[in-house]
């Protein structure tokens, strides 16, 4: 199924501008006291989920802060897109998301770079950080998702972490909620057949 | 089977929120909250503690200040270099050849210099004290007898004073008078004059007495 980047845009200008990667248009110019302020409404209030949400992505406290870091610039940049958005929690949310899963993708092209072995070895090397008993199950997992699409991984972990509607998905990745269904079944689809080596999720996959 | 509940029986969906716990731990936590800390201290405005708050209101206005103060430092050497000193102050020197004539002519027993000088300066202490608070030197020479030329200007009747003063006494010979931009005098001062004065010098003794 094809999918137009620009499918499900929605009119907001400073929503698209984000999206699109440009920076927003601000109308006047805000004082630094008043963009800390605003900051604190917007983003601040929301500090415990962001951390929460980086953690369940990276599972590591290096690669968690590294995203944190990139998190929060994204969002001071962003601050006017932010404070006009219909749903400040969940472009809070996907900016953690994206963050996190742009460390997972950068920790796992290192060490695939790093250690340029194959079979078992290099699969071993090239896992990811996660950290506590069963870390075999969440290394694939995490695997996984760091071979998503960058959409595709927004929207299934917004869909399956937070629970969060479609309408809600659509709004926040500036797409339709018939796009963003698409991403969440492409994603599924990729998981499920990545991760069907792992005996439970194939054995809930029959049941489904 | 609306959307929720058919993805929550999805099996990635399932394995997902299984995998991915929220398991945050406390240390990690505590860690990321220094981390939001640090953030928001490097974005904060920098030099807008106490000091900089009390110095706002003059920082304000710092480039009018100085612009100013830059302004006012030009026309001081300016005026210095386009007028020179003489047009408004005498030299040091000068001014100790005006206290040396104060000095001089407070000390004189007496003062003879006609009628129209005597109606004009008065007493020798009266004469001494325009001398030094009221009169303004504008300029000294010496002239070919090696007599002391000095020129003031009287601002309170407006008319400019030329004496002629004797070297070893510092008393003047001769005062000359003249009234400045056609002044016409009022009261008890008179128009302009030339006399020539003798004084009746203390002798040493006095001079003593009147030091102690």
């Amino acid at each position: 199924m094809g999918l137009a980047e620009g499918d499900g845009v929605p009119d907001n200008p400073a929503i698209v501008g984000v999206w699109c990667g440009q920076e927003p248009v601000s109308d006047t110019r805000v004082e630094p006291e008043e963009q800390q302020a605003e900051f604190a409404r917007l983003v601040l209030c929301r500090q415990d989920r962001m951390l929460r949400t980086i953690w369940r992505v990276v599972r590591d406290p290096d690669l968690a802060e590294d995203a944190l870091q990139d998190a929060l610039a994204t969002l001071w940049r962003k601050l006017p897109a932010l404070a006009r958005h219909p749903n400040p929690e969940a472009f809070v949310l996907r900016v953690s998301l994206d963050a996190a899963c742009d460390q997972l993708r950068a920790h796992l092209r290192r060490r695939r770079r790093d250690a340029p072995l194959d079979g078992a070895e290099a699969a071993a090397l090239s896992a990811p950080p996660a950290a506590g008993a069963g870390s075999a199950l969440c290394r694939e997992v995490l695997r996984a998702i760091g071979r998503l699409r960058r959409r595709q991984a927004t929207a299934i972990l917004l869909r399956a972490l937070h629970d969060e509607s479609y309408d809600t998905i659509a709004r926040t990745l500036g797409c339709s909620e018939a796009t963003a269904r698409v991403h969440v079944l492409h994603a599924r689809e990729n998981l499920r057949q990545w991760l069907s080596h792992l005996r439970g999720a194939s054995s809930e996959e029959t049941s489904s | 089977m609306n959307d929720r509940s058919a993805d929550r029986h999805s099996d990635v969906d399932a394995l997902l929120r299984a995998t991915l716990a929220d398991d945050l731990p406390t240390a990690v936590e505590g860690r990321l909250n220094r981390q939001v800390d640090r953030f928001l201290a490097s974005r904060r405005p920098r030099g807008r503690g106490p000091v900089a708050a009390w110095l706002g209101p003059w920082r304000a206005g710092l480039s009018l200040r100085v612009a100013a103060s830059a302004a006012l430092l030009v026309s001081g050497v300016a005026l210095h270099l386009a007028l020179g000193p003489r047009a408004f102050a005498a030299p040091v020197g000068r001014v100790q050849e005006s206290v040396a004539l104060w000095q001089a002519i407070k000390s004189a027993r007496s003062m003879e210099c006609g009628d129209s000088a005597r109606d004009d300066l008065g007493s020798p202490a009266e004469f001494a004290d325009r001398v030094h608070r009221r009169w303004v030197l504008l300029a000294s020479r010496r002239d070919a007898a090696g007599a002391l030329e000095l020129t003031f200007r009287s601002p309170s009747d407006q008319a400019g004073y030329e004496l002629v003063v004797d070297r070893e006494s510092m008393l003047p010979r001769r005062i000359v008078k003249t009234p400045l931009h056609g002044f016409v005098p009022a009261g008890r001062a008179t128009a302009g004059y030339s006399v020539v004065c003798t004084w009746g010098a203390q002798t040493p003794e006095e001079r003593f007495d009147g030091q102690r």
